[in-house]
């Protein structure tokens, strides 16, 4: 799947399904993006957000995005391998990215991409997904030092 | 016939002689330890515990937290109870990187940081009172009065004393040999002797201030621990114990067990002072760390680190 269908499988296909489907039915975040018209998604690495000495790695790449002031965003926690679908489990990584926004001051919304659906655009630390007005031309810039595989 | 008599009656004697010179030499007797579960604070879904790293007690058993996620030293009452928080992220006076382990001395909050230098001070009502500039990061630590410090380092043999400006006073050395990658240590001082067990050795051991070791005990039979070679360094990679502290009914001293344990990050070994093995206690959820407060509540991380579990000891 190369990544102009990728995109357009979620932000067109995706949400317009969601429109025929109860909420609960379809990840919230995708829900949430159609209805908040963001033009900014900010992929956060899962792996480096519950490590305690990685995280403060982020911490230039989240300052650059406030400075920016960019108003429709929202955040994505991604990870690179399967997690637990357990309630516990989820519970547990809602709670971090609960105290992640907290200690980082994020104001915009941050869900966590449990059904994997952003895996293949993750990449480590943060990245930026820049969408136009038709929401189909994507640019993607890594924040962190470490450069991702598209 | 008389002669065989009196080889029984000298063989009771004997029995008995050994068996009240056992009981005599016997620090704990049969007790076995149990645990029932008194608390939990925080809330499992809205709570703001994010993940708590260290945690610490003062005398009317109020509960110190230092929680990783939000850059803060929390603080609950003993009925868990959210009363104040502190901190933000940032290396100022009062502000902290990797909040970690914390340790409470006559009316004081020690909070040390993970990977990162220097001890700070704060009151019970967390207001941040000075810095001790330690020029490397600790592994464990505790005020030990006298207004000292005694930690231990990750490349270490020894636990170093420090004064409140940081400068380095005595040291009580652990271990000779010099295989300093497996060496590092978890320890506690009380009744004016250091007990210590190893991160990444089967050993557990007590003591005098001076250094001299009063006795070493290996529970987990355990005679090579796994190791991974990358690049030129051979690194260790199963924790055998996490964290050492003590009870105050009978000074007991409670070692958690790492991966090497037969329930992983769940079994506490109990010991007496002497060294000897009294029970083993197996928690219901893994955990980083244990502490016993006053009323000898012992309490553990559970659901990664969002939530308190406070457990009551109860000996038999």
């Amino acid at each position: 799947m190369n990544l102009k269908s990728l995109i357009l499988t979620f932000f067109v296909f995706l949400p317009l399904i969601s429109l025929f489907l109860p909420y609960n039915a379809f990840p919230c975040y995708l829900v949430a993006q159609s209805r908040f018209d963001s033009n900014y998604i900010v992929l956060i690495d899962l792996n480096t957000m519950i490590c305690p000495v990685c995280i403060n790695s982020i911490e230039g790449a989240l300052n650059d995005l406030k400075m920016k002031k960019l108003d429709k965003v929202i955040g994505i926690v991604v990870c690179d391998k399967p997690v637990s679908q357990s309630e516990r489990n989820l519970r547990i990584v809602n709670k971090q990215i609960m105290g992640f926004k907290t200690g980082f001051k994020i104001s915009f919304p941050v869900y966590f991409d449990s059904n994997g659906l952003f895996s293949s655009l993750h990449g480590n630390g943060i990245s930026l997904i820049e969408l136009n007005n038709k929401n189909n031309l994507v640019i993607k810039k890594h924040l962190t030092q470490k450069k991702v595989k598209l | 016939m008389i002669t065989i008599m009196n080889i029984k009656k000298k063989k009771l004697k004997i029995f008995f002689l050994l068996f009240f010179i056992s009981l005599a030499f016997s620090d704990a007797g049969e007790v076995t330890i149990k645990i029932k579960e008194a608390l939990t604070i925080g809330n499992e879904r809205r709570g703001i515990i994010f993940q708590w790293v260290g945690l610490t007690t003062d005398p009317e058993n109020n509960i110190y937290i230092t929680d990783l996620k939000d850059y803060s030293v929390k603080k609950y009452n003993s009925e868990g109870k959210f009363l104040k928080k502190a901190g933000r992220k940032g290396q100022g006076p009062g502000e902290f990187l990797t909040p970690g382990p914390i340790d409470f001395h006559d009316g004081f909050l020690y909070i040390g940081q993970i990977q990162h230098p220097g001890i700070q001070i704060f009151d019970t009502d967390l207001n941040y009172i000075k810095s001790i500039p330690i020029n490397q990061p600790l592994i464990s630590f505790q005020a030990v009065g006298n207004d000292q410090i005694a930690g231990s380092i990750f490349l270490g043999n020894k636990i170093q004393l420090y004064d409140f400006d940081g400068k380095e006073a005595m040291a009580i050395p652990y271990v000779q040999n010099e295989d300093f990658m497996l060496n590092a240590v978890e320890f506690r001082m009380f009744n004016n002797n250091l007990y210590v067990c190893f991160q990444w050795k089967d050993i557990i051991c007590k003591f005098s201030l001076t250094g001299k070791k009063i006795w070493e005990r290996n529970i987990l039979k355990v005679k090579k621990i796994k190791t991974k070679k990358i690049k030129n360094f051979t690194l260790p990679q199963d924790i055998c114990f996490k964290t050492i502290t003590s009870d105050c009914e009978r000074n007991f001293i409670f070692v958690l067990g790492g991966h090497l344990s037969k329930n992983v990050n769940r079994d506490v070994y109990v010991l007496t002072p002497k060294g000897k093995w009294v029970d083993t206690i197996t928690l219901p959820e893994q955990t980083h760390t244990i502490h016993i407060d006053s009323e000898n509540f012992l309490l553990s991380r559970s659901e990664y680190g969002t939530l308190v579990k406070k457990f009551k000891l109860i000996f038999q």
